[in-house]
């Protein structure tokens, strides 16, 4: 799922300074997950707020909704009418939630309070790591079902670099040299061989080339005129 | 037979080569670099030309190269892919060649954090196996990376690769030689060996392998101009292998050049009993004077005086 | 939705609100918890002092380390409140039914208490003089001071319950008289009657019986108890009839009973108890004759026993063929169960069983006469007090639909938790259990003191602390959970399941509210934390207060014990939040606190070896520095808040 951190209330509370009123949006998916957006963090962003406006003596008044999820429209519905009578809308979802309010709300001021990180899962409590870089054109059954394109580095698709060591990567001993991490698997799956082979430059068109990238699933388009 | 460059000659006609590390200057001033080069032209067979190393940005890699062509030293054009996409890595490949260098030396490149602009973004839109598979089609096959036809005066590097077999894992270490070598390198630089006795098992491999057979392989050596700077490398940088006796040596030294003299004795070594191994890369981290003086206590020279040579487009 | 009954409640047969009164007792509200034990129990008085507590039993912190001191504690908050009406106390309309009880022991008295509540007139007839039945006649006074049943019986007299003592129905009133004059009639009369085993020798006159024994001891009326007392039955009765011996001056007191030690019906405690005062037990041994030399006894021949019970578990003893013993003795006393005093039967036209008994339907509690109902010993059998006080509710809730015409309800739809998961088991911390103090055996076996002394206030907080508050734990709301884990990951217990949306199985979920802390989603609530009452307190909070104060209910604790709230200066104007564990805690909280105008905020935790979930606050330190961050944002120096463990000592000064 995609994580993602809240911004510093300083940041958040520059962006709406001249504002009376905001809504705070939270969004109970991906964000509600990794504990950056959901009804909690919204509360806690929305009280944060208040005290620092109160304190500097431009109290600001809140109001706050979690939509089940800030990506789908449907479920922005229900915040139309409290969109109405405020200044801003400050989005605790990603960036992908930030954009759909500020395309259904054109006329309002539209900021984000989350800095959207990566695609990745949980390691242990309250620690998360990328593992999908989005590239569209996935090659784990390659390198042993670990991904070199966000794993290593450089995303080397022949490593490792000559800066592996220890099976640490030279960046740092707290990031697995992703390499080591593939040779070691797989060699447990007596598939080292296909290691030698070599990987031809990666075909990035797939991840970023012509504006947003878009699927399309032909089976779900409705075909109107022959109906 | 013709000869990609000197170096190539001087290789395939079984010389121990040489060759030695010029670090261009971080402003715009070859001055440096031309007395670097004139210090180096009778001791080495050609010289390396780092391409901003350690991600600090430095004058390129191939403006330099041209400088030092000018002094009768032969260059050898670093290209990482840190900092150049497919396009821009030909376009300065044609450039380099169409200035007369003949020697290239492909590899990932330092990671920029280590730099001086730790907020770039990276490209390594290649690696370093693909940059030399596509060179060396670009050369065997006139073929630009996209796999269009180049017309005519194709570039015609004798490219090169490096290795390190002090990084993990150590096995497949072998492997990716052999994947550069299969992609096309001719020749390896080696990340600089201190720790011999890995070096030997490793060359061990290479040899069981018949690598040493199908490129010719360049032992890195680096004489450390202190026991601090053992320690440095040793524990500060990713991928080196320092043995704890030879910083006790360097310690424990008198003579404030004992590091000179270690290094002519790896020389000494790696010439006489590693086989498969064909020359020797010096890399005298701001030491840069020494290089003359190992060359020479090395028994290295002097060297073969080769014509030019080398085919040639111009 | 099944209501998830704690196994206390679950085991109590009016299914005291046991959890929410040792709660009131753990934040002081003594009069809430005199309260919720009096709600449905006229008897808290008499209970909190003799009640067998089949609570403690099943008491799930029994699986810790040892079950509660429930009656221990009820005690306590009873004399520390006194006992306090019920809300719905007040006087109910009054219907101008008038129902009839036959008998003032606590099944009667209960059906009459909650008839009069209702607003019928009710007319209780007791042949004794006083009310109580057992409690009055039977318990030993070493056990239950008679202060303590006349407060009760007094709050029923109080609701309106009118009795004539001394009368005796059957003799001096017939039961179709009082159907005549009243519109429902309710017989309980209990078992008022000593058992007799037809043994040769048993007509001696010095062969007495126990409840004629215990009754007399209990009026102080002399009677004729010898050096040698050989009391006969494994019961509470018996060992209430042996150590009342003992009281009574008997040299040696000897009780002989068929079944083995652990087989004896009696209550662990109260055999240990005996043992203590000297009572010496004869276990396995089945009387066959009382020997009598020159008119006088002189001891007991009792036969081995082989079995007490037949394969089937009924009640069927053989015996060791022509193995006997005889036990020397003056006086034989016995104790061998009890049976009713049919005599209120004479010319009542109720059908009675084969055993000459009252036939009643046990669900309907009615008999053979239309408006006669029945209650307590004589429907159930033996058992304890609160068995029959049970009865007594189910039967003033029949009589009452009886009289307004419409069906009574069925009873409640509940589920008892379940014990508790093995690995939840070695996550709670041990505590250990209060013990209550008592007399001596030396300076107790002379006299009819009351041999139990109660816990004081400190003993009561320590033991109330630890209820496991069994099924107030959390609950998920599963639209709103988005099944992130985080609550599995913060558990103390690893209590929840997070298949889809999450589930907290009341098992094993220790309602610590840690969970509920950290729910992105806000989709668990805790029945433990007064969520309202925490906000109430927040919103409270102005310019003028001093001192905010998070704290862990045993850091509450070492805090009162200490020294009382009072006797710190800077909790006076403090607002105190009491959690069920300080990882409970929210940054919310910390942020409404400020932002009303609190001063300062501080979280306390209680002392390590004393705290009553392990691992629970191992997040506040980050909590807390993230809050400090929000903080300085807003200004305010992040020192104003802070995260004081009392094993640093007391944070406020």
């Amino acid at each position: 799922m995609i994580k993602a951190q809240q911004k510093d209330i300083r940041e958040i509370a520059g962006m709406v300074e001249g504002c009376h009123k905001v809504l705070l949006a939270g969004c109970g998916g991906c964000v509600t997950v990794c504990l950056a957006g959901g009804e909690k963090e919204t509360e806690i962003a929305a009280r944060a707020l208040r005290l620092i406006r109160k304190r500097s003596g431009k109290p600001l008044e809140t109001v706050t909704y979690v939509a089940t999820r800030q990506c789908e429209p449907e479920f922005l519905a229900p915040l139309d009418e409290l969109v109405k009578d405020v200044d801003a809308v400050i989005s605790l979802a990603c960036g992908v939630g930030v954009q759909c309010l500020a395309e259904r709300y054109q006329d309002k001021w539209v900021v984000p309070a989350l800095d959207t990180k990566f695609a990745g899962g949980s390691k242990e409590t309250g620690v998360w790591e990328e593992r999908c870089g989005l590239c569209g054109d996935c090659i784990l059954h390659k390198t042993g079902g670990i991904c070199p394109v966000v794993r290593c580095s450089k995303s080397i698709l022949n490593g490792p670099c000559g800066g592996s060591q220890h099976g640490k990567c030279e960046l740092g001993q707290d990031i697995d040299c992703a390499w080591q991490l593939i040779y070691d698997r797989m060699k447990a799956l007596g598939r080292l061989s296909e290691l030698t082979a070599v990987q031809p430059p990666k075909d990035w068109s797939k991840a970023r080339d012509g504006g947003p990238r878009r699927l399309i699933r032909e089976d779900l388009i409705a075909d109107e005129i022959s109906e | 037979m013709k000869y990609l460059s000197k170096l190539h000659q001087a290789l395939a006609e079984g010389h121990f080569a040489v060759t030695a590390e010029i670090g261009p200057p971080k402003h715009a001033s070859a001055q440096g670099v031309i007395r670097h080069a004139q210090m180096l032209q009778s001791c080495v067979d050609a010289a390396n030309i780092t391409d901003c190393q350690t991600a600090i940005v430095r004058l390129s890699s191939i403006a330099a190269g041209a400088h030092i062509l000018g002094c009768g030293v032969e260059p050898i054009v670093q290209m990482t892919c840190r900092d150049r996409n497919r396009i821009a890595i030909q376009a300065d490949l044609l450039g380099a060649y169409s200035l007369g260098m003949r020697n290239l030396l492909c590899l990932s490149g330092d990671h920029q954090k280590f730099g001086n602009h730790p907020s770039a973004k990276n490209v390594y839109d290649l690696d370093s196996v693909q940059l030399i598979s596509l060179m060396r089609r670009m050369r065997d096959e006139s073929k630009f990376f996209c796999g269009e036809e180049i017309k005519e005066h194709e570039p015609r590097f004798f490219i090169g690769a490096v290795a390190n077999p002090f990084a993990d894992p150590f096995e497949y270490r072998v492997d990716r030689l052999e994947k550069k070598i299969e992609a096309g390198a001719q020749f390896i630089q080696t990340q600089c060996v201190f720790d011999m006795e890995r070096f030997e098992r490793f060359m061990e491999m290479v040899r069981a392998r018949g690598l040493d057979q199908r490129a010719h392989i360049l032992a890195g050596v680096t004489p450390l101009k202190s026991w601090r700077a053992a320690r440095y490398l040793q524990t500060g940088v990713s991928g080196m292998i320092v043995p704890d006796t030879l910083v006790e040596r360097l310690k424990n030294a008198a003579d404030p050049k004992e590091g000179i003299k270690v290094c002519i004795e790896q020389i000494r070594h790696i010439k006489e009993k590693v086989r498969g191994v064909h020359g020797v890369h010096i890399m005298a981290i701001a030491w840069e004077e020494a290089v003359p003086e190992i060359a020479e206590r090395a028994g290295l020279l002097p060297r073969p005086g080769l014509q030019r040579r080398a085919e040639s487009i111009d | 939705m099944t209501e998830h009954m704690p196994p206390c409640s679950g085991a109590c047969p009016v299914n005291t609100d046991v959890r929410g009164y040792l709660a009131a007792i753990a934040r002081q509200d003594y009069a809430a918890a005199s309260r919720l034990i009096s709600a449905s129990n006229p008897f808290p008085s008499v209970c909190a002092w003799v009640c067998p507590h089949p609570c403690e039993d099943n008491c799930r912190r029994g699986q810790v380390d040892s079950a509660l001191s429930i009656r221990g504690l009820k005690r306590f908050a009873i004399e520390a409140a006194g006992v306090i009406d019920s809300p719905c106390d007040a006087p109910a309309k009054k219907t101008g039914k008038k129902v009839a009880v036959v008998g003032a022991g606590p099944g009667g008295l209960t059906a009459a208490y909650d008839l009069a509540r209702q607003g019928h007139s009710v007319v209780v007839y007791e042949k004794n003089s006083g009310l109580g039945g057992h409690f009055l006649t039977s318990l030993p006074t070493y056990r239950l001071p008679r202060e303590m049943l006349k407060r009760d019986t007094d709050r029923i007299l109080a609701a309106g319950v009118e009795a004539r003592t001394g009368v005796e129905v059957g003799k001096d009133i017939t039961i179709a008289r009082l159907r005549e004059e009243y519109d429902a009639l309710i017989i309980s009369v209990g078992l008022a009657r000593s058992k007799s085993l037809p043994l040769p020798g048993a007509d001696h006159p010095g062969v007495l019986m126990a409840l004629p024994f215990l009754h007399r001891a209990n009026t102080g009326e002399s009677q004729a108890t010898g050096e040698r007392v050989l009391v006969i039955g494994g019961g509470d009765v018996a060992m209430d009839v042996a150590r009342t011996a003992v009281r009574l001056g008997a040299a040696q007191v000897n009780t002989i009973c068929l079944e083995l030690r652990e087989q004896m019906p009696a209550h662990a405690w109260e055999i240990e108890e005996a043992l203590d005062e000297g009572v010496i037990l004869i276990n396995g041994y089945g009387p066959v004759e009382i020997l009598t030399k020159d008119g006088k006894i002189v001891g007991v021949k009792a036969q081995k026993v082989k079995s007490v019970f037949d394969p089937g578990g009924k009640f069927n003893p053989t015996f060791e063929p022509g193995e006997f013993l005889s036990v020397p003795c003056d006086t034989v006393i016995q104790a061998v169960g009890q049976v009713p005093d049919n005599s209120f039967l004479n010319q009542s036209g109720l059908a009675v069983d084969p055993r000459g008994s009252v036939q009643t339907d046990k669900n309907t509690l009615t008999t053979s006469l239309p408006g006669v109902f029945t209650c307590g010993e004589v429907v159930t059998g033996p058992g304890p007090a609160i068995a029959a006080v049970a009865s007594g509710h189910r039967a003033a809730q029949l009589v009452n639909s009886f009289l307004n015409g419409a069906p009574a309800a069925g009873p409640k739809e509940t589920e008892v938790i379940g014990p508790l998961p093995g690995k939840v088991r070695e996550l709670i911390p041990k505590q250990k259990r209060q013990a209550m103090p008592v007399l001596a055996p030396g300076s107790r076996k002379n006299n009819f003191e009351p041999f139990e002394l109660g816990f004081d206030q400190k003993a009561a907080l320590c033991e109330a602390l630890r209820c496991l508050s069994c099924g107030l734990g959390a609950r998920v709301e599963s639209e709103k959970c988005a099944a992130c884990l985080t609550c599995l990951r913060v558990c103390p217990y690893q209590a929840p399941v997070v298949g889809g949306p999450a589930a907290m199985p009341p098992e094993g979920c220790q309602a610590c509210g840690v969970c509920a802390a950290f729910c992105p989603a806000g989709a668990i609530s805790v029945a433990n934390l007064n969520l309202s009452a925490i906000e109430d307190t927040l919103r409270a909070v102005t310019e003028e207060t001093r001192l905010v104060l998070f704290t862990e209910q045993a850091a509450c604790r070492e805090l009162l014990a200490a020294a009382g709230p009072q006797m710190i200066p800077a909790l006076k104007d403090a607002a105190v939040i009491t959690l069920p564990a300080a990882g409970a805690l929210r940054l919310e909280w910390i942020l409404s606190a400020f932002e009303n105008g609190a001063a300062r905020v501080v979280v306390a935790q209680g002392q390590k070896d004393s705290r009553h979930h392990a691992g629970s606050g191992k997040y506040l330190k980050g909590v807390i520095a993230r809050a400090k961050n929000l903080l300085e944002a807003a200004g305010i120096p992040g020192d104003r808040l802070s995260l004081r463990k009392l094993d640093e000592g007391w944070p406020v000064s």
